[in-house]
């Protein structure tokens, strides 16, 4: 028996993406691809293959990448930290509006051993402008 | 009968003082009335935009003095201030720095930089590093380009 378009999986289907193309029909949202305000601009993800494990020193990185924006208490460990918009957004409906942009933030965090030297380079990345280590970053 | 003048006097309002009556009556008198206000308005406009055309000490020959092998930390610290960060015991130290045009470049104190604001670059267009040796003279210096 053949099922009315309502209740079979394409109907159904169909419904949902009328649905959600009213819902989205204020919407619009433009990519882009730009530094965040206030963020450096001279460090990229490509950063962290610049300085060999065990070789490059503390000094090295400093005047490679310049001052860090974050310092570990006991100063071994660095972290560069940029922003950049990936998106910009904006809906309206009946009068009023919101927008805003969708911030993508990244940190390279570079840990040094007891001789000064590079023991690690790690970079995290996260959607929103903070920070948070996620399981397999580098 | 009231004259001229204390019409204007009335017209400038009570309790002001001789200076603002005076000056009052040079705004409000028509045969000054177009110099005046020109002239304030240009006091005004001076006034507000200094701040924002005036660079902040702004020298091209900000860094000159640094010379390796010779110029030492107290030198340094004399010459540029407060570093923004120091490592190592202060053999490395760093300073952010801003540039106008080509009016030169400027120290960003780090008095200006609030903590909420100490991971913003904003209006920094430079990280100079600056390293000394043993003997606490500089061994190098980098000027790195963050904008």
């Amino acid at each position: 028996m053949k099922l009315p378009p309502c209740q079979s999986a394409d109907g159904r289907l169909l419904v949902v993406a009328v649905l959600c193309a009213a819902a989205l029909m204020g919407c619009i949202i433009i990519p882009v691809d730009y530094h965040a305000t206030g963020s450096r601009h001279n460090i990229t993800e490509e950063s962290t293959n610049e300085f060999p494990i065990g070789v490059t020193t503390r000094e090295e990185v400093l005047l490679a990448l310049g001052e860090p924006d974050f310092v570990s208490e006991d100063s071994q460990r660095f972290g560069y930290f940029w922003s950049k918009v990936k998106a910009i957004w904006a809906v309206a409906s009946y009068g009023t509006g919101a927008g805003g942009e969708l911030t993508k933030s990244y940190l390279i965090q570079i840990s040094f051993d007891s001789r000064q030297r590079v023991s690690d380079v790690r970079l995290l990345q996260n959607w929103g402008e903070s920070v948070t280590e996620t399981p397999g970053s580098r | 009968m009231r004259t001229r003048s204390r019409q204007k006097r009335e017209r400038a309002g009570p309790g002001c003082s001789h200076l603002f009556r005076t000056m009052c009556e040079a705004i409000f008198s028509r045969g000054h009335l177009m110099f005046a206000r020109l002239g304030l308005l240009g006091v005004l406009t001076s006034v507000l935009l200094a701040g924002c055309v005036t660079p902040p000490n702004a020298r091209t020959d900000l860094l000159a003095f640094l010379e390796t092998g010779k110029t030492t930390r107290e030198q340094v610290l004399l010459g540029l201030g407060q570093p923004s960060a120091s490592f190592e015991g202060e053999r490395i130290i760093t300073y952010r720095i801003g540039q106008y045009g080509e009016q030169g470049y400027y120290i960003i104190s780090p008095r200006v930089v609030l903590p909420a604001q100490s991971a913003s670059w904003q209006n920094v267009h430079f990280s100079l590093v600056i390293v000394f040796d043993e003997n606490g003279r500089l061994r190098n210096h980098k000027l790195i380009r963050v904008d």
